[in-house]
């Protein structure tokens, strides 16, 4: 306290310090015969010439940090097909703006210098010509015709859908992904909201899965109900636990309509059975074209994986895709970047709560036989199901559940 | 003609009413002159200094998680001092450094950069420029600023709520923005960030049609629409663009109120947050980013735009030459002003939207480069061949044009979809807008206050603190954002609480970063000492201390009520006849001059 008290007294004494200072040199400036709102020449002289250093810092700054960190060491190589597309069509980029960078702040700058005030000479009365106008309105045009024609091929070929690709879904929420892999059919199956649990981190649909989910509900919507009914509750409590039964029956609706479609026939719910689900390494075959289809669980993320030149954002209540084939394995890049840690990242790029930067998942890319071994040793989704109803002794034939 | 002449007989009869209000009641009193003026340079200056206060306020936020960058998770007591249970032991907490986050982009991109640089200059320099008494409706225009000032003051509010502030982005995206569940940041302080936004909303719409009105209805005899100063039109388009793209703001703004408290489900649709399925089904979260970024992007040129019309106007007088192209220079703003309206969607290139879109946005928002080099190399022939004065203020409007420039043209890249994926979200987009919007814009504020200063308040700043202040200031600026552009390129996201882990390789350029973050805060206290000084100490200011041909420098020094003691002047010529070769000793021939004879058989007519 008694610091603050004193370092706010510092402040004060040091304004009035300077004030008074400020208040002697004004008067002197005076004396001299100095006026306050003309530039001296020596001022004239002197702002001109940091000008000129300002110039000679800015373009070495520019040269430094481009050399320095402009390269392989510290730009993620591209590890994926559009990638090197991508990097070419920046090289072009960077090269075109660093040359209009250099010119313009030469002229601007080089102009504010040898041109400074001198009290014989007078300003050039030049107020407009058209043809230099037209000239610096054709240039700019001309050039950003061409950027864009080439940034457009380019964004078609992102943009393309891969013959054959394979279907893998990225799945976000606070603060972890998760990946799923479409398994031997090739198709993620379907998935609802309602139907998460901590069991079913995703939602996916299968009749063992809807058959869970409606027994876990109505225990739970048994519980919330009793409580509102007993009334014991305080007020702010009590209408939490509305909304949460509220929400209960609105889940369970929509589930009975899942089931309806299931036992109508509708629907077999099966395509989810051979899905398998992965949250600590995403492990990818390289060289095949790969189908990214992405969803959220709470609120939007960003699928971000610099290497491959990927990004999308995780929409709540909607599905977004990319597609893209990684060209690099992990060993590969380990030997080019002689880095032996040296891990393929995916991270979370949209601002999503407090440990979002912490939000981050390791790839790595594996060449296609390792990679099939691979995904034929995981527990698909369908045997996860199973065996954990069986564990908990549930009847697991959803039709005996009626 | 005619139109001319009617609007010459409106200012007649407002001078009129002064004289009797001369005549009534001379006394003003503290509140009537200082707190609910209707004086057009006394809310100008309201809005500079309530601008400077959240200016500071929005650095300080900015420096807190610049430390946090610099030095992650080091103890830094001076953080307990001033956040104390959002900093314990000195370490910022990952809630507070996304609010810090939140806030400063808020408070500086609204609060300062739109209210305090457009509500400032558009009020002192619409009636003073075009020879007007005052607004059009000075009552608004008193509205303005208190609606303005409420928006402010509800801002800060947000600062000390229990759950902290707004820290879902200056964007506020929902659901994040949307759920208190999911981030405490989007409780209560979320509420007040969505009231403070709307009330400030009010004031620009409010403000914007004062400033509009003004302008085609009050310029004084011979004030043709052409030869307006340039600051002028730049407020005129800004007031155009403000009213036009910040109702949609507002539209975005309520329905969110809505999904957040009533239940509704505009962006809201299938989460699972907590424990718990919410019924909401249906609703669109990027249908917010839609809206936002229909006025976001406008607002980026609602911010640029006056900067860039005190830049010609200061460049003109202080190169002692005519702007280079006027009339290229009103087309190119008009031209930016349409295009900022069709490429909102290049914010979105990653949100799933489809790709023939993003084709058609990278194409309009390519688009806007041809403007921006007009007007670059117009500014830059302005200064070829001229007679160059470095007050502080043209200092700035160089720093405006060198800053414009460079963070003008990593807009190319980040314009291009296929480049965008990768640097979405990266440092990158941080260097670029705010080296092209934050510091150039802040640069054409502080250029306008040490040029207009002897018209606030009849006193002139010191030039010696105001060289210190631009060097230091311009040198920082470019230390701490240029770096960031190679972050950028490597990968680096923005709003990471501490990059450090996955991108060691820059965790000396982030030290570099912040020290001069911290040197360039700093030195702003030493332009806020120069400002309160000079407005009361410094030495007397002259008529028209910078010879400048426009009309407010015909006004007495001593502002007074209806700014001209006796008729307004009338308007002869265009304001940028300087360096006439004429064989006066003169370099400037001020816009209320008649045309001599050797003029006028020359016939001059601009």
């Amino acid at each position: 306290m008694l610091m603050n008290i004193a370092l706010i007294a510092l402040i004060v004494l040091t304004v009035l310090t300077a004030a008074r200072l400020l208040n002697v040199i004004q008067a002197a400036a005076t004396l001299r015969g100095q006026k306050a709102h003309e530039v001296s020449e020596s001022d004239n002289q002197l702002n001109a010439f940091i000008w000129l250093l300002y110039l000679v810092g800015l373009l070495g700054m520019f040269v430094y940090l481009t050399v320095k960190y402009y390269n392989d060491q510290f730009v993620p190589q591209a590890a994926s097909a559009h990638g090197e597309e991508v990097d070419s069509l920046l090289n072009l980029n960077f090269i075109v703006i660093s040359i209009a960078f250099v010119i313009t702040q030469v002229l601007l700058i080089w102009f504010s210098w040898k041109y400074r005030y001198n009290k014989t000479r007078r300003a050039t009365h030049y107020a407009h010509n058209n043809n230099l106008e037209l000239i610096w309105t054709l240039v700019p045009a001309v050039v950003m015709a061409v950027l864009v024609l080439k940034g457009l091929i380019v964004w078609s070929h992102i943009t393309d859908d891969d013959e054959g690709a394979i279907n893998l879904e990225l799945y976000a929420r606070q603060f972890d992904w998760s990946a799923r892999y479409s398994g031997a059919d090739n198709a993620l199956g379907k998935a609802n909201y309602t139907m998460i649990n901590n069991d079913n981190i995703l939602g996916l649909l299968s009749p063992e899965s809807i058959m869970e989910q409606m027994t876990l509900l109505r225990r739970d919507s048994t519980v919330t109900d009793s409580s509102i009914v007993n009334g014991f509750l305080p007020e702010e409590k009590l209408g939490k636990e509305k909304t949460r039964l509220r929400r209960i029956i609105h889940q369970i609706r929509t589930i009975a309509g899942f089931r309806y479609e299931y036992e109508t026939g509708a629907e077999s719910f099966a395509s989810t059975y051979d899905d398998v689900i992965v949250r600590d390494t995403i492990y990818l075959p390289v060289n095949r074209p790969i189908k990214l289809t992405m969803r959220s669980q709470d609120v939007i993320h960003s699928a971000y994986m610099p290497h491959f030149r990927v990004h999308m954002y995780c929409v709540p209540g909607t599905e977004t895709y990319f597609n893209f084939t990684p060209i690099i394995t992990s060993e590969e890049m380990k030997e080019k970047l002689s880095d032996p840690d040296f891990e393929y990242r995916l991270y979370c790029n949209n601002i999503c709560g407090a440990t979002h930067f912490n939000m981050m998942l390791p790839i790595r890319v594996i060449d296609g036989e390792a990679y099939d071994t691979w995904a034929a040793g995981k527990k698909t989704f369908g045997q996860e199901t199973t065996e954990r109803l069986a564990a908990k002794g549930w009847i697991t034939r959803f039709a005996n559940n009626n | 003609m005619s139109q001319v002449q009617s609007n010459q007989v409106a200012q007649e009869s407002i001078h009129g009413h002064e004289h009797a209000h001369d005549h009534h009641d001379h006394k003003e009193t503290f509140i009537t002159k200082y707190i609910f003026s209707q004086d057009h340079k006394m809310i100008a200056k309201q809005f500079l200094i309530t601008g400077m206060f959240m200016g500071l306020v929005g650095m300080m936020l900015s420096l807190f998680f610049r430390l946090q960058l610099g030095w992650p998770g080091q103890e830094m007591p001076i953080l307990e001092t001033f956040l104390g249970k959002w900093a314990p032991d000195g370490v910022l907490d990952p809630n507070f450094y996304l609010a810090a986050v939140t806030i400063h982009g808020t408070i500086l991109i609204f609060m300062v950069l739109t209210a305090g640089l457009s509500g400032t200059f558009s009020n002192l320099l619409i009636p003073l420029q075009l020879g007007a008494r005052d607004m059009a409706s000075p009552f608004l225009n008193m509205l303005s600023y208190w609606f303005f000032f409420a928006s402010s003051a509800v801002m800060m509010v947000s600062l000390f709520v229990e759950t902290g502030p707004a820290s879902a982005g200056w964007t506020v995206y929902p659901p994040l923005s949307a759920l208190p569940e999911a981030s405490s940041g989007s409780g209560l302080g979320m509420t007040l960030w969505l009231v403070s936004i709307i009330l400030f909303i009010v004031s620009v719409l409010i403000g914007g049609l004062n400033y509009i009105t003004t302008v085609l209805n009050l310029r004084t005899k011979g004030m043709s629409m052409t030869r307006m100063p340039l600051t002028i039109w730049a407020f005129l388009i800004t007031a155009i663009l403000g009213l036009l793209s910040f109702p949609v703001l507002l539209a975005a703004g309520l329905l969110l109120l809505f999904d957040r408290s009533m239940g509704t489900s505009f962006y809201l649709s299938d989460i699972y947050i907590s424990g718990q399925a919410m019924e909401q089904t249906g609703g669109s979260p990027v249908l917010y980013q839609h809206l936002f970024w229909f006025l976001g992007h406008p607002e980026v040129y609602i911010i640029l735009l006056p900067s860039l019309g005190i830049t010609s106007e200061v460049l003109a007088v202080n190169s002692r030459k005519p702007i280079f192209g006027y009339r290229a220079m009103i087309g190119s703003m008009l031209g930016i002003a349409f295009l900022s309206f069709i490429v909102w969607g290049h914010h979105m290139f990653v949100t799933g939207m489809d790709p023939l879109l993003g084709s058609v946005f990278t194409f309009t928002t390519l688009l806007i480069a041809i403007p921006s080099a007009i007007k670059a190399f117009n500014y830059i022939t302005t200064l070829w061949k001229g007679n160059i004065v470095f007050t502080p203020g043209m200092l700035f409007a160089i720093g405006v044009v060198s800053l414009f420039i460079s963070g003008g043209l990593t807009g190319i890249i980040l314009a291009d979809s296929a480049l965008d994926v990768n640097l979405h979200h990266t440092y990158f987009v941080v260097a670029h807008f705010h080296l092209v919007m934050g510091v150039a814009s802040m640069f054409g504020t502080f250029a306008g206050v040490y040029h207009w200063f002897p018209k606030m308040f009849g006193r002139m700043m010191n030039k010696k603190l105001g060289y210190i202040h631009f060097w230091v200031t311009i040198i920082s600026a470019y230390g701490v954002f240029f770096p960031m552009h190679y972050m950028g390129l490597a990968g680096v996201p923005r709003r990471y609480y501490q990059n450090f882990e996955f991108f060691d390789g820059f965790a000396d350029l982030n030290v570099v970063i912040s020290i001069f973050a911290i040197i360039g805060g700093l030195v702003q206290f030493l332009f806020v000492f120069n400002f309160f000084y000079s407005a009361f100490r410094g030495p007397k200011a002259p008529k028209n201390p910078w010879k400048s041909a426009t009309l407010e420098w015909t006004t007495p020094v001593k502002g007074i009520h209806g700014n001209w003691p006796g008729e307004i002047p009338a308007v002869h010529r265009w304001p940028y006849d300087y360096s006439v070769p004429n064989g006066e000793e003169r370099d400037f021939i001020p816009q209320d001059e008649a045309l001599s004879e050797q003029e006028k058989e020359a016939k001059v007519t601009h």
